[in-house]
Order: C-alpha cells, then structure tokens, then sequence
C-alpha cells in the first residue's frame, strides 16, 4: 500500500515537473503573452466572474453550469498568458520569478479583502435597511444562490493571483538569444 | 457602525498602493555576455535562472542577490563591479572595454 502511495506520488510529481519545463520554456502559446492578449483574458475573466451569480440565479443550473466551464476556459488561459508563474511549486521558478509572485500575492490579497469587506458591508447595510424587524428577517439561501456564492468566491480566489500578474507583468519576452 | 466604517477604511487603504521603488542597479551584463557570445538561454541556463531574468537583469528592471549577481560573474569570468553597479556606467568606456 505505501509502495503504492509513494509511487502515485512520484508520479504526481514527475507530471508536475513536466508541465512546468513545458509551460516555462514553451511559446506555444504566445500570442496569448502580449499585453493586450493579457488584458483582455483579464477582462474576460473578471466578466465571468461577476456573471457568474446572474447566471446561477436567473438563468439556472444549466447556464450556471456553462459559465462555471467557461471560468474555467477562461483560468486556464490565463495561467497559460502569465507561465502559470503564480500557481507553480517554488522550486520551479527562480528568485525574480519568486519575488514577483510575492509581490502578486499580497496585492491579489489586497484585492479580496477589500471587494469581500465592500461586499459584506453592502449585505450588512442592505439586511439593517430592508428588515422590518432584524431580529427575526431571515434570508432564504436556496441551492441556485448557494451555487453562486460558491462559485463565485472560488473563481475570484482562484483567479486573482494570475489576473494581477497579468496587469503589473510586462509583455512576455519571446527571443531567447537576443 | 463607526467601529465597522474605520475596519473598512483600514482594509481598503493598500489596495491599489504601488510597491516602493528599489534602488535601480546598473547593468552592463548584456555587453559582457556578447562578448563572451553566449545567449541569453547559454547564460540563463549556467546560473540556473529563466532567460526572461537574464533580459531583466540587462534592461535594468530587476536587481539580483548577491549569490546570482556573483554566480552571473563567475560564468562571464568578470568582477562583480564591472557587471553591475549604482551609478550609471559610462557608455563609450563601456564599448571600449569590451573591445579591447
């Protein structure tokens, strides 16, 4: 059994230094680098996510569903414009590749904070203000809501720290021997 | 709700904030590595960074450790101070250095 744990872990690993080598060093994918391919999947991405709770509520499970596919259509290329520099394990970047992830992460943090609390705030406000009686109003959390709220925060989590890299990182740098 | 409005005021006051500038480093790694005919991958690959680091480092954009600064030295057989520096090198005694 621990062989066999230790082997899928291996696995897991070996799978994981590939895609880095190939997401690193590949340009495959560069016409998703420059900076207007960046901002637009940025866009793109912040759209999905800000629809994401429309979609759920007023179109239903199956349009809910294809934006949750269409977020994730969307996080994947994103990572893929950005070298997925903000999600890869430590060992496969380098000290500027390191410090600038740092630096992403505390403002995509910044970011969460402040759009949670304005949010919270504004349902705080909104519950006071709407309430006959606060002490007994109740909110109905029905499954179409609880599937956008999840979803929603999953994707701004997920996504924030590739979408702040791909606004402060600069054009990707094609030529390697220039 | 004062207590609430100033926790919000207090959460919201670094988003957006820009990151204090560094203290630029000079550079004149791009001339030595020419002269040493490597690419940016040959020398990215000797001192183990990506090559869009080498690119930082010469565009000034960046400013290495201590231990890639002198890793980057050793491999272009050069002393750290003619490298990189605080203050701007001087172009035309940079072009004669390398020349000769």
């Amino acid at each position: 059994m621990k062989s066999r744990i230790r082997e899928a872990q291996q696995r897991n690993e070996e799978a994981v230094a590939a895609n880095a080598e190939r997401v690193l060093n590949d340009d495959t994918f560069a016409m998703l680098r420059t900076r207007r391919a960046r901002l637009a999947l940025v866009v793109g991405t912040s759209l999905l996510i800000v629809l994401m709770a429309p979609a759920w509520t007023l179109g239903g499970s199956i349009v809910g569903i294809l934006t949750v596919v269409a977020a994730t259509v969307a996080w994947w290329l994103l990572k893929l414009s950005v070298r997925d520099v903000a999600d890869l394990p430590d060992r496969f970047l380098d000290e500027r590749q390191l410090a600038v992830r740092n630096q992403v992460y505390v403002e995509a943090y910044r970011w969460f904070a402040g759009v949670t609390v304005i949010l919270a705030s504004a349902g705080l406000v909104a519950f006071i203000a709407l309430g006959e009686d606060p002490d007994t109003w109740t909110v109905d959390l029905t499954w179409d809501w609880c599937m956008a709220l999840f979803w929603t925060v999953i994707a701004s989590a997920l996504s924030l720290p590739s979408m702040v890299l791909a606004i402060r990182d600069r054009e990707d740098v094609l030529t390697t021997s220039a | 709700m004062i207590l609430h409005s100033c926790y919000v005021a207090f959460i919201l006051c670094p988003v957006g904030r820009k990151p204090r500038a560094e203290e630029p480093v000079y550079s004149r790694l791009e001339a030595c590595r020419a002269a040493h005919e490597m690419s940016r991958q040959e020398l990215a690959d000797a001192v183990e960074v990506h090559y869009q680091t080498i690119g930082y480092l010469e565009r000034g954009e960046y400013s290495p450790s201590l231990a890639l600064a002198l890793r980057i030295a050793d491999v272009l057989d050069s002393p750290l101070e003619r490298l990189f520096s605080l203050t701007p090198f001087d172009q035309e005694s940079t072009i004669a250095k390398e020349a000769s």
